[in-house]
């Protein structure tokens, strides 16, 4: 537990300017070859090493590691997982600070990839090369245009960047959290694929993204937590500053001996780090689903003052459900539906048609227009006892346009109250969703998502207001 | 706290296993309060309790997990019952120590209280419900030791049973008091260090003065 070694400063692993390719290959459908093309667009230095080609699309090829110039910054190994240990070493010897390794075949596999492994922990401890992986699938940096991911991911809407940090230690799940993100929308400062963790693991990039400035939120998929108490420790920290969520897969029993207490049987499986994140100030979400929607909230909206919520809606059955999630305890995060003020009844009142229902939740009816929601929403966001708003986004009714993305959008940037908005438009969904993120509103497709998000802000003014002092 | 403990421990009958009465010792050392008892290691009642009854009766011992499951306990005693059931227990248990306590008058709802080493963040303090039934519909939370009072009352207020400290129904037990049994607990475990693994402290009753702990069990990790 303490060979743990200080956290790495990982600049040059994430703003690399010379990249080496190891196993860089022209060979169409070769790993070597996806990333090497996906780095060719990041614009910047590259040196594929391959022992017999003289050059790798058009770069000129370096025929071993120890041929390569000085000043590379970060190796990347693409080549099976044998040779990968040979070349982390050669890396290693050459002075290269950063290698990632991309195959897998090591300790996951059994007792001869754990020899492998062994191998790169040694050199990670012994020469200070620091190593990303093995099994890693690699580092996305949409605002750097650093890409060294060799499967496809959707990144439209991640290609903007963003504040979300994301660490992951499965592949698979990392990539389909890639492809949600953009499906509806979060912005991305970095993606990271741990791998197994022979040597990098989640402390350093909680140490690393805590402290950077383009980081507003940390997220997590792990399986297990090296240095529990020092992650946890420096997360809360960092909580202090933004956002730290984790989804903690496969539940650790609670120890191999036998459980002879009461405490023990009910610590089960992982109460116990249930208790210990809220104690530190982590979030903690269960599936990718809602690691994504986490990241996507606690990136862009401010922590809610209180739990009050305001339903704004132009379909009853939206506001009636939305009211009913509300008011269902869960995460132990309860929310309210606000009372609002005569003041704003009024308001809500002379902006719209005589029909609608002014108290919460606020239903302007299908002959709602887009300057009734802009109106209401004034109301609303000027009422003390509102914290927060949930703003359906129905295009349906024929009154109401595109517009109405620019209309709360430019109060939802305005960030003095959190604005969250659900949108649910047929086969236009993803695109509607897309269209908010962009403009910087937080949208989901679903009232139970909407409203857990809304839940998600109240946890994170509870843990800024209870970190203010030691524990 | 470490002195303590190492006094303590040198003190046990059996290295590394203490009974109830030897954990309850502890805890009164501590700060914490137990019922007033006393052990009888020699098969019988010599001479009445010091204390006034009613009186409990148990056998002592840590081989005996659940002593009611055993017909181990015997409650509300007076001195003529308590010397009749030291008997029986005598001749049920032979070579077992027996623990005579002193019962009390309680309010509202059994606590538990207790600690485990978890394998990968180390020592952590649970505070919840208790009773026999407990582990049947469970309302208990953890933290990681040590913690302070703060964080002791932010474990009582997750409870689904925390209105009882709010004065639900006229009730009028003291969460602060809770709450600072459980920052003792949790700095004794964190002290104990990797020879800890695990604590009940279950119930744990509100006599109108204090929580009182009226059972008690310590799993040391013995040494290998």
């Amino acid at each position: 537990m303490s060979m743990k070694p200080p956290s790495a400063d990982l600049k040059r692993l994430l703003d690399p300017k010379a990249i080496a390719v190891v196993g860089a290959s022209n060979r169409e459908g070769n790993i070597g070859r996806i990333i090497f093309e996906r780095l060719v667009s990041s614009l910047r230095k590259l040196y594929p090493v391959h022992p017999r080609e003289a050059s790798i699309l058009g770069h000129a090829a370096i025929s071993d590691v120890a041929a390569l110039p000085d000043g590379i910054d970060l190796a990347v190994v693409a080549t099976g997982a044998a040779a990968s240990v040979d070349a982390v070493e050669a890396c290693a010897a050459r002075g290269i600070p950063f290698v990632i390794i991309v195959a897998g075949g090591f300790s996951e596999t059994g007792s001869r990839g754990e020899i492998l492994e062994q191998r790169l922990k040694a050199v990670a401890k012994d020469t200070g090369c620091r190593i990303l992986g093995p099994n890693s699938l690699g580092i996305f940096v949409p605002r750097e245009r650093l890409d060294t991911i060799f499967v496809e991911h959707g990144d439209k809407a991640l290609g903007r960047g963003g504040g979300v940090a994301f660490v992951t230690q499965s592949g698979s799940v990392g990539v389909e959290a890639l492809g949600l993100a953009s499906n509806i929308g979060f912005g991305l400062r970095a993606f990271v694929g741990l791998g197994n963790k022979c040597d990098l693991d989640e402390l350093d990039f909680l140490n690393y993204f805590g402290n950077d400035r383009d980081t507003s939120c940390l997220a997590f998929y792990l399986e297990d937590i090296a240095h529990g108490r020092r992650f946890l420790e420096s997360a809360r920290a960092v909580t202090q500053r933004k956002a730290v969520i984790v989804l903690k897969a496969g539940r650790t029993p609670t120890g191999a001996r036998a459980v002879s207490s009461h405490t023990g049987r009910l610590a089960g499986m992982d109460a116990v780090i249930g208790g210990a994140f809220r104690q530190y100030g982590v979030q903690r979400v269960v599936d990718d689903e809602e690691l994504c929607d986490a990241a996507k909230c606690l990136a862009l909206l401010p922590p809610a003052r209180g739990n009050r919520v305001a339903v704004l809606t132009p379909a009853g059955g939206f506001g009636v459900m939305c009211a009913d999630y509300v008011e269902v305890d869960q995460r132990g995060i309860p929310l309210a539906m606000a009372r609002l003020s005569s003041r704003t009844v009024e308001r809500i009142r002379a902006a719209t048609l005589p029909y609608a229902a002014c108290e919460n939740p606020v239903d302007l009816t299908a002959s709602a227009d887009d300057a009734m929601f802009g109106a209401s929403l004034d109301a609303l966001l000027a009422d003390d006892g509102v914290d927060i708003i949930i703003c359906t986004a129905f295009f349906a009714p024929p009154a109401i346009s595109d517009d109405l993305i620019e209309t709360v959008a430019v109060r939802a940037r305005q960030n003095a109250k959190p604005i969250i908005t659900f949108t649910q438009y047929g086969p236009f969904t993803d695109l509607y969703l897309r269209r908010f993120h962009d403009e910087g509103v937080v949208g989901f497709p679903s009232i139970s998502r909407a409203v857990r998000a809304a839940r998600f802000i109240v946890e994170r003014a509870r843990i800024l207001a209870s970190l203010g002092a030691p524990s | 706290m470490k002195a303590t403990l190492a006094q303590w421990q040198s003190g046990l009958i059996v290295a590394d296993r203490p009974d109830e009465y030897e954990v309850k010792r502890l805890l009164g050392l501590l700060g914490l309060c137990v019922p007033e008892g006393v052990r009888l290691t020699a098969g019988g009642l010599a001479h009445p309790p010091s204390f006034d009854g009613p009186y409990a009766l148990k056998v002592c011992s840590p081989d005996i997990l659940h002593k009611t499951d055993v017909q181990g306990v015997h409650l509300n005693l007076d001195r003529d019952g308590l010397a009749s059931a030291v008997a029986k227990l005598a001749a049920a248990f032979p070579h077992t120590p027996l623990l005579v306590e002193q019962m009390v008058v309680s309010q509202g709802p059994e606590m538990i209280a207790g600690g485990l080493r978890d394998p990968s963040l180390g020592p952590a303090v649970m505070v919840g419900t208790g009773g026999i039934l407990t582990e049947i519909a469970p309302d208990v939370t953890f933290r990681l030791a040590p913690l302070d009072e703060r964080e002791a009352l932010h474990m009582l207020a997750e409870l689904r049973i925390a209105p009882v400290f709010e004065g639900y129904r006229g009730l009028e037990l003291d969460g602060g008091a809770l709450a600072r049994l459980l920052v003792i607990v949790s700095r004794l475990i964190h002290a104990w260090g990797r020879a800890f693994d695990q604590l009940d402290l279950n119930p744990i009753v509100w006599t109108g003065q204090d929580w009182m702990i009226l059972d008690a069990k310590l799993v040391l990790k013995t040494a290998a």
